[in-house]
């Protein structure tokens, strides 16, 4: 018996070609421009890897490489980046998909797909928009990490973490463009000397970029749909003074009131935080409590106009769709989207400034 | 009985709940949050805790007319209608008991086929499986139990895996709780039944049970959790997924895997699919055992030659399945017997049971 379980094991090993990580191309950053309306241009970032020489012997430095290919569909475009790879091209290690300001105007919903469907593609793939053509930002290699898409990771993983930009990921956009009432959105990169700036939030209304958020807006913009602990916050108070919140943590809570026809939704938002930088003299609770108001002010009236920005494009990417759905029984997505670009909506901030830092 | 099973054969009571939950998780945990969520959006839940119920009350079912029959659903089937339609029922309940067997096989290896291995032959993963399976029931029930018990302490692994897609968790998608009606309820509850299906081995290796009166409770409490596995699955699917997403998602708790990632490892689901090949070993090798021991009471044969013939079919059908379409409808077509075969005839099994023996006792 033994022995005739010996000679399944093996028969049964050689049946799977074998794929050997050196022998393949691994594409870490694809990139898509828009040619016109039938093609686009991808270009596949690979990196290469170098034996260091001299006094680091054995060490290696990173760089990375690219192919392009033009074509219809992302298939054409693989055909033919094949046909200019010496080796056999991997998806299975992508982190970053790009697409370019015109790729994301005409929509992206058909590329994306191909990425949700091939089950080596992770879910936690970068999707975002960059400014320029996305070929020249693949080909560079940028003092700061040389290996392009390891510094674009990194970028957005660290704006994530602790600056403006809300969770975004692959995963992410497909559940907000599958979700009713609730529209994707899509970190906006732009370069700036010689290196790539988060420059804010590209929204989607499906998948078709319609607007770009500001940094400081899509800070606001993160409040609003996620918790989080660890934002700075700057603002100007009266006769040039600023001061910067920092620790700065919100929580938004939403409710729906519906005695009349139409639904009403409020929006509270509770943050916190202490002041750590203060261009003025002298910060006593006084002041802090002048600076507590005029954030509370500044707050409600930034995030009014930006809800009042979405209704008139008619693009939901806060979800007030989806919170209207989760309270109502029977929702109607039609009869919600006819009413949305003139829902009202209510806002009230309610700010807690802590402490101003250990000097007093 | 005939002739009574050996000591040395029989199983304790309380190996019934793996034998149990082993049977009913399988490769349906992998999908059916999606098949759930058809009909009453993510009410589901709420389907899965009326499936678990309903299945719960198909086990005390198949207690009491096997406790009465004395023996397993051939002995019962003889007593009840006679050795030539007995013998003919009993026939037909074993080619679907083959048959789970073939389609849990056949979607595992459309699972690999799929997620790891793109070219790897049908064939090959099959004729590993039922080496394996045959290797398992040619040491007799005790073994296959064995495997059963490894299977079910492996499966728990699902809910270390579930904590990965809470990072982006969204509860609100679970409100407005209970906005159907009571009839897409009922349409919900009958698809989720579909994965409780397992139990119905039940009634072949009913008499390997030392006790069986003792056995019902651990019966009962191996569906119980793995009620508490498909509420646990369902629940995040559908609190990680949104509806519309979670209908394009063919392996929605596959997908989850993918978001999980770890300093060591890259990619969670390369390591979960090959456990999950111990999963469902169980499944295929309960299928095979029943199957095998059945055609041996019903028709005097040699259990090990059965054995053999069996897995030859199995190999030789497995290998013919190719696209997704025909395996989907053989997963329709068996889990649609199968519940006709638990809620239909059961009951009526029962009821002429009664019957007759209402009948002999006057």
């Amino acid at each position: 018996m033994k022995k005739l379980m010996i000679i399944f094991l093996l028969l049964t090993t050689a049946c799977v070609p074998t794929k050997i990580v050196d022998e393949l191309m691994l594409i870490h950053a694809t990139g898509f421009d828009y040619i016109d309306e039938k093609n686009m241009r991808a270009t596949i970032s690979v990196p290469v890897y170098h034996q260091g020489s001299g006094h680091s012997a054995g060490e290696q430095s990173v760089t990375s490489e690219t192919i392009t290919g033009v074509g219809h569909t992302a298939k054409d475009i693989r055909s033919e980046m094949d046909s200019k790879s010496p080796r056999l091209i991997e998806n299975s290690k992508l982190a970053v998909v790009l697409f370019d300001h015109e790729t994301a105007n005409n929509g992206i919903i058909d590329t994306v797909d191909t990425f949700y469907r091939d089950p080596t593609v992770g879910q936690r793939v970068y999707l975002t928009v960059y400014e320029g053509q996305t070929r020249e930002l693949l080909e560079q290699n940028l003092s700061l990490q040389p290996e392009i898409s390891r510094y674009l990771t990194e970028l957005i993983e660290q704006n994530i973490k602790n600056h403006e930009l809300p969770k975004s990921n692959m995963h992410v956009f497909l559940y907000r463009y599958f979700q009713k009432g609730m529209d994707p959105f899509l970190p906006y990169l732009k370069k700036s000397d010689g290196q790539v700036q988060v420059d804010g939030l590209a929204i989607f209304k499906k998948d078709k970029m319609c607007t770009i958020l500001s940094r400081e807006d899509s800070f606001i913009f993160k409040m609003l749909v996620e918790s989080f602990q660890e934002g700075t916050f700057e603002i100007s108070l009266k006769d040039e003074e600023y001061a910067t919140i920092m620790n700065l943590s919100t929580r938004a809570k939403y409710s729906l009131q519906k005695d009349s026809d139409s639904p009403k939704i409020t929006i509270n938002l509770f943050t916190k935080g202490y002041v750590n930088e203060y261009s003025g003299e002298t910060l006593d609770q006084k002041k802090l409590d002048a600076i507590n108001e005029i954030l509370e002010e500044e707050l409600t009236k930034k995030i009014s106009t930006m809800i009042e920005t979405f209704q008139e494009l008619n693009v939901d990417p806060i979800g007030l769709g989806f919170q209207v759905k989760t309270r109502t029984r029977g929702w109607d997505e039609k009869e919600w989207t006819r009413q949305y670009p003139d829902v009202p909506v209510d806002v009230n901030v309610t700010t807690k400034i802590t402490h101003g830092g250990v000097s007093e | 009985m005939t002739n009574p099973i050996p000591e040395r054969n029989l199983i304790s009571p309380f190996l019934v709940l793996f034998l149990i939950n082993a049977m009913q998780v399988g490769v349906g945990v992998l999908g059916f949050p999606r098949y759930v969520a058809i009909d009453v959006d993510y009410d589901g839940w709420i389907a899965v805790i009326l499936g678990g119920f309903l299945t719960s009350v198909a086990i005390w079912l198949i207690f009491i007319i096997l406790r009465r029959g004395n023996g397993d659903i051939i002995e019962v089937h003889k007593k009840v209608y006679g050795k030539w339609l007995g013998g003919f029922l009993s026939f037909l309940i074993l080619l679907y008991l083959l048959s789970l067997s073939l389609v849990v096989l056949r979607t595992y290896i459309e699972v690999v086929q799929i997620w790891v291995f793109a070219q790897l032959e049908t064939w090959a993963l099959s004729l590993v499986f039922c080496a394996l399976a045959y290797y398992t029931i040619v040491k007799g029930f005790r073994v296959v139990t064995g495997i059963c018990f490894i299977s079910v302490i492996l499966s728990f692994l699902t809910y270390v895996s579930l904590f990965g897609p809470l990072e982006f968790m969204e509860m609100r998608n679970l409100l407005p709780i209970v906005d159907h009606t009571p009839i897409e309820f009922l349409k919900a509850t009958k698809t989720m039944v579909l994965s409780y299906l397992g139990v119905k081995m039940l009634l072949i290796y009913y008499p390997f049970i030392k006790q069986p009166e003792k056995a019902l409770k651990w019966a009962v409490g191996g569906n119980v959790l793995t009620m508490i596995m498909y509420l646990s699955v369902s629940l995040v699917a559908f609190i990680y997924f949104s509806p519309d997403q979670l209908q394009r998602t063919i392996w929605p708790l596959l997908s989850m895997w993918q978001i999980i990632e770890m300093p060591f490892l890259e990619r969670f689901e390369f390591i979960a699919i090959p456990v999950w090949s111990i999963v469902v070993l169980p499944n295929i090798c309960l299928g095979l055992w029943s199957t095998s021991r059945g055609f041996r009471l019903l028709f005097s044969f040699n259990q090990h030659q059965t054995l053999i013939v069996l897995l030859i079919i199995v190999f030789c059908l497995s290998s013919m399945l190719q696209t997704r379409a025909s395996i989907d409808l053989l997963n329709t077509v068996v889990s649609e017997t199968g519940f006709y075969l638990t809620y239909v005839y059961l009951p009526i099994l029962w009821l002429i049971q009664t019957i007759r023996l209402k009948g002999r006792s006057t």
